[in-house]
Parts: structure tokens; sequence; C-alpha cells
């Protein structure tokens, strides 16, 4: 009887434990669920809402242009770091200097007419720069004003007249006494080689190479005249 | 991989002058942008080189250029070089295999590639075994290609008559104009700028060959069209 008895308080507290287990697993779940059916919300906040701008366009006209900013001075300070380091293999003169507008070209042409006359490649790399980008005949004004330009007769002092020894050990030293000229005519060179489509400024430039073929520098005559040779007008 | 490749480029560069010291003397300024040059040669590369420069050079690359120069100048030092617009020189008779750089290294604004081929070319007067590639007098008359007499631009003396002139495609004209016009056609990592003006001077160099042979050479080298 005692047997039996315990037989089935065991097996009722057996089943008590069951079922409370059963219970407890039943209302976790559901907790899971409400959990989950809160979870992170999949509706972005929204965005704080900005002022708009106040409307400055007068109705029927054309909206406002933002003018581009001035970058011509950052240009020219690059320019000087360049110039000052006597590295002419400087990647940026290959980069920084490509589609110049009118503010670069005139600080540019601002900072050759500052140049000492004697820094000679300096002037003519600034030559190179802006000779790369002639797009209007006021391009080709500066072009034809470098290349008028008395050539320097001297290192030392471009005006003075020179009494010098000429050698094969000066063999590098008429060319670049007249490298801006130079410079300006390669310019021109490259333009007619692009096959310019402006009659104008096509003629402009034969005219400034043809006046340089008469210059009374060797150099600069001869280099004007061999780019009329191979160019087939004369 | 690249930064490394640039770190053995200068390494070797400045074991190029460290096996051709600088004399005491020389100011330190003149020192530090000849090796800032040697620097930038050391650093040319290309992908072809032209027959004349394979035989004289080798391939188009810094290294090569280096190695020539190099194994041919043992020392630097200061001097007047007997012409007050003189770069550069070499005299046989004090000491075959160095240089001299003047004052006007810094002082003369020359395009870098110009002081590079002044360098180079005084570098080939340094072979003993070639006679130090000794200059040939210019023919007399000296004139351009529309007939004019070639002159001093200092004096308007003519050139005809002395020894500035090559017979050779291998001389120190002959040489640096071919290094030159090498760079200007092949160039891979140079400006626009060092190209052009490397045309520039190797074009203006060619005048002082005079030899028909030497001429036919360097145009069948590397020249399409007559430029002189």
């Amino acid at each position: 009887m005692t047997k039996k008895l315990g037989f089935f308080v065991i097996m009722f507290c057996l089943l008590f434990a069951g079922f409370m287990l059963f219970t407890k697993a039943k209302s976790a779940k559901m907790e899971d669920r409400g959990t989950s059916s809160v979870e992170a919300p999949t509706e972005v906040a929204p965005a704080p809402t900005t002022v708009a701008a106040p409307q400055t366009q007068v109705p029927g006209t054309a909206p406002a242009q933002v003018p581009a900013p001035d970058t011509s001075m950052i240009k020219v300070k690059v320019l000087e770091e360049i110039l000052d380091s006597r590295n002419d293999n400087d990647p940026r003169l290959d980069t920084d200097f490509k589609n110049l507008d009118e503010r670069d070209k005139e600080a540019l042409q601002r900072k050759y007419t500052q140049e000492q006359r004697e820094k000679l490649n300096e002037r003519g790399t600034i030559v190179y720069l802006l000779g790369r980008e002639i797009k209007s005949s006021q391009d080709l004004l500066f072009i034809k004003q470098v290349a008028g330009e008395p050539t320097c007769s001297s290192f030392e002092n471009c005006n003075a007249s020179a009494h010098e020894i000429d050698d094969d050990h000066t063999g590098a030293n008429e060319l670049t006494l007249a490298y801006p000229q130079v410079m300006a005519l390669k310019s021109l060179d490259r333009y007619l080689q692009t096959s310019p489509q402006d009659y104008s400024m096509k003629q402009q430039s034969l005219e400034i190479i043809n006046d340089a073929a008469r210059s009374k520098n060797e150099v600069v005559a001869r280099t004007a005249q061999q780019i009329l040779d191979n160019s087939g007008q004369n | 991989m690249k930064s490394m490749l640039i770190l053995a480029v200068m390494l070797f560069a400045v074991s190029v002058h460290g096996s051709a010291p600088f004399d005491p003397n020389v100011p330190p300024e003149i020192k530090a942008q000849m090796i800032a040059d040697m620097n930038f040669i050391g650093t040319i590369q290309a992908p072809t080189a032209s027959p004349l420069h394979q035989n004289i050079f080798g391939a188009v690359n810094g290294p090569n250029y280096l190695k020539f120069f190099d194994s041919r100048v043992k020392a630097i030092g200061l001097n007047g070089c007997g012409n007050p617009n003189a770069v550069a020189c070499v005299i046989p008779l004090m000491n075959p295999s160095k240089m001299w750089i003047t004052q006007n290294y810094i002082k003369f604004s020359h395009p870098q590639i110009a002081r590079s081929m002044v360098v180079f070319h005084e570098s080939r007067h340094t072979e003993v075994a070639h006679g130090n590639w000794a200059h040939a007098k210019c023919p007399n008359p000296f004139n351009d290609p529309q007939g004019n007499p070639i002159k001093s631009i200092w004096t308007g003396a003519l050139l005809a008559g002395q020894p500035a002139c090559d017979v050779t495609p291998l001389g120190s004209y002959g040489s640096s104009l071919i290094m030159l016009k090498n760079i200007s056609k092949f160039c891979a990592n140079c400006t626009d700028k060092v190209k052009m003006d490397a045309g520039l001077y190797a074009d203006d160099q060619f005048k002082r060959i005079i030899n028909p042979q030497a001429i036919a050479a360097i145009k069948q080298d590397l020249y399409s069209r007559l430029v002189r």
C-alpha cells in the first residue's frame, strides 16, 4: 500500500514537473514572438528636415551661376615650388596646368614678366605651360610678345654685350639663352600640328613664326625656319 | 614594391657619387644640384632604345646611365675650365678620369636635361682608349642648312675651323645627342617638358656632327626626316 502510494506520489510529482516545464517553455516562446514583433523598426527614422535655402531666383530668370573658385594663386604657388626645386621632371607639370582658365593664364603671364630675364629655364617653362593651352587670339598675343622679345645675350646679365669665348664647352648655351623664344615657337609648332580650324588664329601663328624667321638671333631664326620648312609653309 | 624600387635607384645614385667623390672645395649647392640631376637621370625608364644607343649605353634606363658615368668619372672637382661660359670640362692632362664642374652649373639657368647633357658629353672625354674622343675642327665654310655661316653668338666669330665638331656618332656630341634623342622619343616616365627639352637640345647638338656618314648613321638611327 505504502509502495503504491509512494509510486503515485512520484508519478504525480513527475507529471507536475512536466506540466510546469511545458507551461514555462510555452510562455518563453510567446515572449520570443513578442520580442521579434518589435524588432528593430524597418522604417528609417525620417531625416531631420533641412531649412530650405531662401529662393534668390527671380521668377522667369536663369538660376544664378556660382563663380568657379580662383585657383590661379594656387597654381602660381605650385609652379614656384617646381621652379625652385629645379626639377623639370616634376609630374605636376603634366597634371596641374592643364585646362587653364583666363585667371590662371593671366597669373602665369604676370609671373613670366616678374621673373628676371636671366631666369631662362623658369621663363621658358612658363611659356611652355601657356603655349600648351593656346585656344584664343588672346593666347597668341602673349606668345607673339615672347617670340619677339630680344634674346638674352649673357647668363649673368641679359642686357650686357657679350664678349665671351665660344668653344665645345658652351654647346648648350646658345639654345638656352634663347630658350623662352624657342619655347614660344615650339608651342606654335605644336598648335599648328593640331590642324586648327580657326583660319585667323592659324594665320596669326604663321605670322609670328615668319617674323621670328627674320630674327637677328640665329637660334630663333633657325628654329622658326625649321618649323616653316617642316610644315611646308615655305 | 614601387617604393623599394625607387629606394634602390636612389641608393645606386648615391653610390655613384660615393665612388666619384667630390673635392672638398666643391660648393655644397653645386654638389646637391649634381646629385639631384643624377638622381633624376637614374629614374629614367623606356621600353625601347635605338641601335646606336644600345651600342653606347645599352637600354634607355637610369641605372645604365649611372653605370656609364660612374665607370668613367672617378672624381669631381671645381674649375673654371678656361672659359667663363663653360659648365663642365675634362682636362685629360691633369686627370683623364676627373670631371671639373664650374660655378655656372648652378648659376646658369639651363633646363635640367641640358645640364645633364653637358655632364654626359664631358664624361665621354674621359675615355683615354679612344683618344678622349677629341673633337674635330669644324669645316670651313661651316654653314647651317639655310646656307648661313654658323658663328659664335658670343663674339660673332665663325665656328669654321674651330675644334668644336665631331666626325663620328660615337663621340661626345654624338653620344649625348643620341642619349637625349632617345629620352625624347622613348622615355616612359619623363614629363612632357623633359622630353621636349631633350629633343630640342639633341637637335641643336646635331649641327656639330659634320661627317656625312656619321650624319647618315644618326638620321637612320633616330630621325625619320631631316631636322638639321
